[in-house]
């Protein structure tokens, strides 16, 4: 078996005079040697307060964290293996490009020739040549972002911490940053702990995405399995869009379950939770599952609301009083549908996932 | 419950293990509770002592006492009003209007800053007193400036800067759009003012008047000069000690004058500050667009005019008194006030002040940044204690922490491990480094609340010790706040009166207790001469401070708006 690199056991914190802010609670995670996972959840869920744990910056009110198998919840952040590169980037403005990214291996009080020839290195594999005279003031905000990474970088960290490090880039050259810390950290193979609340970029980087909700997490797994497999209605609502119908068991056996869909029987494979008859479920499906058109067909609906978004058009269709979302790409082929107009609707059978409803 | 003292325990600990840097918190807080809280205490213990009650009887009895404390309140109301009246407007002026000269106020309200104690009393005198060149040789007056009306006016010059600064940077701070906002609901200009922009100042002025109100009562030179037979706290606390030699009874009048003061103080400090609606972070928060109506812009101006101007007077007639023979009524030019300064009797004073001001001044700045640090960025139990502590030394009149400084110091203590402290050169630079700690511990606080804790956790994170990230990291970002300290210290240190007037022997000379002697015994051509030097002295001290500390600096934007 894989030893994990990082490991984190059931660690809570707690903030206030009382105690009464709960930022992390009870959380547990394994990250394996050169594993990317990203900590994905809505603002406020604890995932800088986690990330901040494990770079020593707080203490843990309770549970460990644990290092290559020992516990580092007493070393000080100056003596863990570990580099963080920060939401804006926290470059020393006293100090030039090449200063700050000497900065650390100075503190290692490394020889003079070895820490030009380290810097020289991480200026070239950041594609940031030339610019070691600057001061941070007068560098790009991509600049600035390569040479945060690049100080990070440059002291050969075991595990390396990001915290929402792309939030103050614009659209476009997030996405180039993202592609780059992604190939980065193939090629240097380290373990890494990324802090978003964007999907998008969980999706795009992570090995896995450990999705949070309440100082928890709430299901950890690769992006499609997140994606397609959510494990509870706060995780599919949060990745992406969902429907949520609300519906009964019928039948059950040892692989399907038949259920009610708006009037019809359907019959669907059991998935990951077992059910009885006249068990309360939720189906979910994703909007993009769903598809729309003027022949006949199994339900009929009526369109809400159309909004038309060049690449996609949203609808809201409403069928035997329930709103259903759907996205259907590529409009200029298909057929258009109006407001008011009536529809038929069909789903695809096996993009349908169940959840226990209480 | 063990939980938490483990908790707390683990919090210390982080503390002492900083090297260098936690020997720094400890030097500092031990100089707080050792020269801060330990003579405080000794005011405390010897005024609630059973050899006070003499002295309470003899007060309550005594007619005098009440009419003391009902002229401190009308001189302490009568300044606050005054002063934060001249503050507002200079400031107002500043932000809001579009005249010329704007440069010239500014620097005009910050040379009662810089200026000696005295130097607005003496130069008050002679220009509007009984034989005044105004008030009789120009307008044939028989106007009695010494009393209460003299000392609002002199109180005022010499304070409504506290107001303007404050006020100053409250305006800048508001945000334009909110005042564009009312106006597109419709509000006109005046509605706007009133509705809008005086509210969010109040917080400002509330507490300039409440500071001015505590630096008025704290202030001893004025009364003692211009007071006349108007007598206030703090100069009677003066005579019970050089005339009366009752040290008893100045500890209780110490005592009377210290509850309202601290009380004010912190309302000021905790309560106005949790109540105002604008952050100041320094920066101007837009461009608001100057107000049109030329009436109120010109009558505003022409005040203000007349105030800089008559403030320009003020110190320039200081320069007249020094190079004339006898300031008031014989203007033949002299230079033997100025050679009585630099070449005689007052050449020791001048060297003296100067090197125990220049010992005290990095002292106080090192310690107020540590202390900055140590309140803003470490959590440990006592944190609000060394805050509150830190702006003790500015809170508590002057007078009052000479006393208690006498009480504290003028016998061996520790069991003769500190030795007898009074006599010595010693306690003056200690009192002057008590006086100057808590402004550098304002503008270290300002200055490090104002950059990113990640720059430091950045540090941290690479490798760097709490120490070295302070000295690498902190210290190099809170420069111009160092500075500020630095010039502040210094320019506390080596003008204030009061808080060492009781501790000054004759083998240490300080000018501004010289100053006093000279104007008290109308050799007032000596005392101006003292204060030009005094001037100089400091107006040099700053140059070579920046040009030592570096130039791009917090005290720099204050003087280049
Ligand atoms: N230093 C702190 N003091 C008090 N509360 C805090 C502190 N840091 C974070 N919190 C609270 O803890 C919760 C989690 O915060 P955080 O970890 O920053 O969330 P996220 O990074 O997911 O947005 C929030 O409710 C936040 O208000
Ligand atoms: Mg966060």
């Amino acid at each position: 078996m894989e030893t994990a690199t990082l490991m984190l056991e059931n660690l809570v914190k707690t903030f206030g005079r009382k105690k009464d802010v709960q930022a992390v609670n009870g959380l547990n995670l394994e990250i394996h040697q050169g594993e990317f996972v990203t900590l994905l959840g809505p603002s406020g869920c604890g995932k800088t307060t986690t990330l901040r744990m494990i770079a020593g910056f707080e203490s843990p009110t309770s549970g460990r964290i644990l290092l290559e198998g020992k516990e580092i919840n007493e070393i000080p952040p100056n003596k863990r293996p570990m580099a963080m590169v920060f939401q804006n980037y926290a470059l020393f403005p006293h100090m030039s490009v090449f200063e700050n990214i000497a900065y650390g291996l100075k503190v290692k009080k490394q020889p003079q020739d070895q820490i030009h020839e380290k810097v020289e290195i991480v200026l070239q594999l950041m594609n940031l040549v030339g610019l070691g005279d600057r001061m941070p003031h007068q560098l790009s905000g991509g600049q600035q972002q390569r040479v945060a990474l690049a100080r990070a970088l440059v002291m050969q960290p075991k595990v390396l911490l990001f915290d929402e490090p792309l939030s103050n880039l614009d659209a476009k050259l997030r996405v180039q940053m993202r592609a780059e810390i992604r190939r980065l950290q193939q090629r240097l193979g380290i373990t890494t702990v990324y802090v978003t609340h964007d999907q998008a970029e969980a999706m795009s980087l992570a090995d896995r995405i450990a999705v949070m909700h309440d100082g928890q997490i709430e299901q950890i797994g690769s992006p499609v399995e997140i994606y397609e497999q959510p494990a509870s209605l706060f995780v599919a609502d949060f990745i992406g869009k969902a429907n949520f119908i609300e519906s009964m068991v019928e039948d059950s056996s040892d692989d399907h379950i038949s259920l009610e869909l708006f009037g019809n029987s359907l019959t669907i494979p059991t998935g990951n939770h077992t059910y009885a008859v006249n068990d309360r479920v939720y189906l979910i499906i994703r909007p993009e599952s769903v598809h729309l058109s003027h022949k006949e067909g199994a339900f009929s609906g009526e369109i809400k609301q159309a909004v038309y978004l060049g690449s996609t058009v949203e609808y809201e269709v409403e069928i035997c009083g329930q709103v259903i979302s759907v996205i259907i790409y590529d409009p200029q082929e298909g057929d258009k549908f109006e407001e008011g107009s009536r529809v038929s609707v069909e789903f695809s059978a096996n993009s349908f996932h169940t959840l226990p409803r209480k | 419950m063990s939980e938490f003292i483990a908790l707390r325990l683990r919090e210390f600990r982080r503390l002492t293990q900083d090297g260098w840097l936690s020997l720094g918190f400890l030097v500092s807080i031990l100089f707080l509770a050792f020269f801060i809280i330990f003579p405080l205490g000794k005011i405390l213990s010897v005024s609630l002592s059973s050899e006070a009650v003499p002295v309470y009887q003899r007060l309550i009895a005594g007619r005098a006492t009440w009419q003391v404390i009902l002229n401190t309140l009308k001189m302490g109301l009568g300044t606050a009003f005054a002063g934060t009246l001249v503050g507002f407007l200079f400031a107002f002026v500043q932000v809001k209007l579009d005249v010329p000269l704007k440069k010239f106020f500014h620097l005009i309200s910050l040379l009662p800053i810089i200026s000696p104690p005295f130097a607005v009393s003496m130069s008050v005198i002679v220009l509007f007193g009984r034989s005044g060149l105004i008030t009789k040789d120009l307008l044939g007056l028989r106007y009695d400036i010494y009393g209460l009306d003299g000392l609002i006016l002199v109180l005022t010059i010499s304070f409504f800067p506290v107001a303007y600064l404050t006020l100053l940077g409250m305006m800048r701070a508001l945000d334009p759009s909110l005042e564009e906002a009312a106006t597109s609901l419709g509000a006109g200009k005046w509605r706007v003012f009133r509705t809008v922009i005086l509210p969010m100042l109040v917080p400002g002025i509330a507490s300039s008047f409440l500071l001015l109100f505590v630096e008025a009562l704290a202030d001893l030179a004025n009364p003692l000069l211009i007071g006349g037979n108007y007598t206030v706290l703090a100069s009677r606390i003066y005579m019970s000690i050089i005339g009366e030699y009752d040290l008893n009874a100045g500890a209780v009048l110490s005592l009377i004058l210290l509850v309202p003061t601290l009380l004010i103080y912190f309302i000021q400090h905790y309560w106005v500050s949790r109540h105002s609606y604008v952050s100041i972070t320094g920066k101007p928060a837009g461009y608001s667009r100057p107000l049109q109506s030329k009436w109120v812009k010109w009558t505003l101006f022409t005040v203000c005019l007349l105030i800089a101007a008559l403030i320009v007077l003020i110190y320039g007639f200081i320069f007249v008194g020094a190079i004339v023979k006898v300031w008031g009524i014989n203007y033949e030019l002299t230079l033997e006030h100025f050679r009585f300064v630099l070449l005689g009797y007052g050449s020791k004073a001048m060297t003296d002040t100067t090197l125990l001001s220049a010992i005290a001044t990095p002292i106080a700045s090192l310690m107020g940044i540590l202390i900055a640090y140590l309140v803003v960025r470490r959590k440990f139990i006592g944190r609000n204690l060394v805050d509150f502590t830190s702006v003790l030394g500015l809170a508590v009149p002057g007078t009052v922490v000479g006393i208690g400084f006498i009480l504290a110091f003028n016998k061996p203590i520790l069991g003769g491990l500190v030795p007898k402290l009074t006599g010595t050169a010693l306690i003056i630079i200690l009192a002057y480094v008590v006086r100057s700690i808590p402004a550098s511990v304002r503008s270290g606080v300002a200055a490090i609340y104002q950059f990113d804790p990640a720059m430091e956790e950045a540090s941290s994170s690479l490798g760097a010790s709490s120490a070295t990230t302070f000295q690498r990291i902190t210290m190099p970002l809170v420069r111009p706040a160092f500075l500020t300290g630095l010039i502040y210290s210094f320019t506390r240190s080596i003008t204030s009166l009061s808080a060492i007037i009781f501790l000054v022997t004759p083998q240490w000379r300080i000018m501004t207790t010289q100053i006093l002697n000279e104007a008290e015994t109308g050799r007032f051509g000596n005392a101006a001469a003292y204060c030009v030097v005094l001037i100089a002295i400091v107006l040099t001290s700053i140059g070579l401070m920046y040009a030592v500390v570096g130039s791009t600096t917090g005290a720099e934007r204050m003087i280049d708006i």
